[in-house]
């Protein structure tokens, strides 16, 4: 019998089997994906920058809403050499002056982080938001996972919405980058025109966040 | 030539690749290098190269796995199988297959992006608005705005040598901004 049970034991303590890149880990709904497109006076055509890479299921949600998506594949676009603590703040916003440059005349409605946020450092994320902070609609919303403590471990995924209520998590392939993992209070330092307008925890403890410009007219739903 | 009854989220389109072409479309060979302007009134399946513009207001087209492209497409239906270095216009529906690589914007009303394709670009699903867009305002180009951010980095630097320690990333961050 005891046996039995510290036989049980160990096995629950194996590591979870290693997963490929590209296989779903998780598909969980979403209590903020509604909301990015609330408040809109106009849904069609809306412009979405998404941060991570273009994949069929993106491209399948928001075909049904006649967007403008633009993808740009923040990990695999940027070299993380320009992130470490030497590198020079001006080589970072050099390269990442084009990424984010987009079309011209362009301005955002929505800008999709996904994690994108927990892998650029303090400085980065400032750099980040001087860069895109002009191109902002009035309105936008800038979807992101947080965490409610530093250490909390970041994840090297993919992500993409399912249906209009549901996030699907898939293993991202490549080498994980050094992540630090950012908490509502840090961004809303370091995004400066932006605040945390929503919070979702996640059964992982991580958080879903969606922001919002400071000056924005909209008051989403309680 | 492609299954124009399918819907833009169903069964992915027949490939038609290694069919032999019909009386009604044109094959560009795997060996065959086009430069210039291509345009005309038949479905078109390209195989080879082509640098230029291909413009097929009412047919399709269909780039073949082989297919490398380094020019602007227009088509009523285009299906990437290869690789396509340009902006591509699909007057019903733009497909990259799982095979398919493109570099470039895609303007169409009906966009299918396989698993597996590979795009860098931007997707507008909704043509007519681009055409009847109002001007918006314009917002400084990134290069400016990078610009703006590297010349308040050197503007604190050159402060801070002058008044006390080297400043962070985020203070010159807040100075750009300021």
């Amino acid at each position: 019998m005891l046996s039995a049970a510290l036989g049980a034991l160990r096995r629950s303590r194996r590591p979870p089997p290693a997963i490929a890149a590209g296989e779903i880990v998780t598909r969980a709904p979403s209590m903020v994906v509604p909301l990015l497109f609330r408040g809109f006076d106009k849904l069609d055509g809306l412009s979405v920058l998404d941060l991570g890479a273009a994949s069929s299921a993106k491209v399948a949600f928001f075909s049904n809403r006649k967007c403008r998506i633009e993808f740009v594949d923040l990990l695999n676009e940027l070299d993380p050499a320009l992130l470490s603590a030497d590198a020079e703040d001006s080589d970072l916003c050099s390269a990442l002056g084009p990424l984010l440059a987009g079309q011209a005349e362009r301005t955002v409605d929505i800008i999709l982080c996904w994690d994108v946020l927990n892998f650029l450092p303090l400085p980065a994320l400032a750099i980040f938001h001087d860069l895109l902070s002009p191109q902002l609609q009035p309105n936008a919303r800038l979807h992101c996972f947080g965490v409610r403590h530093s250490d909390t471990p970041i994840p090297w995924s993919e992500h993409a919405f399912d249906t209009d209520d549901c996030i699907t998590t898939r293993a991202k392939d490549g080498a994980p980058w050094p992540s630090y993992a950012h908490t509502p209070l840090e961004l809303n330092k370091h995004l400066a025109s932006l605040q945390v307008a929503r919070t979702i925890l996640l059964q992982d403890a991580r958080l879903e966040l969606l922001l919002m410009p400071k000056t924005s007219a909209v008051e989403l739903e309680r | 030539m492609f299954d124009k009854s399918a819907d833009a989220n169903g069964p992915a389109p027949v490939s038609l690749v290694n069919q032999p072409a019909s009386a009604t479309s044109a094959v560009i060979g795997a060996s065959i290098c086009v430069k210039g302007e291509i345009s005309g009134s038949e479905n078109l399946v390209i195989n080879g190269q082509v640098e230029g513009s291909v413009n097929l207001q009412s047919n399709d087209l269909l780039i073949g796995q082989t297919g490398q492209i380094n020019a602007n497409l227009t088509a009523s239906q285009v299906q990437i199988n290869g690789e396509v270095h340009g902006d591509i216009t699909g007057i019903e529906k733009v497909t990259v297959s799982s095979e398919g690589r493109v570099q470039g914007n895609i303007v169409a009303p009906r966009v299918t992006l396989e698993d597996g394709a590979k795009f860098k670009g931007s997707i507008d699903m909704d043509p007519s608005s681009v055409a009847a867009s109002t001007p918006t305002p314009t917002p400084a180009s990134a290069a400016d705005q990078a610009e703006s951010v590297k010349q308040a980095l050197r503007d604190v630097r050159k402060k801070s040598a002058a008044n006390g320690p080297a400043p962070s990333a985020v203070d010159a961050a807040s100075a750009a901004r300021g």
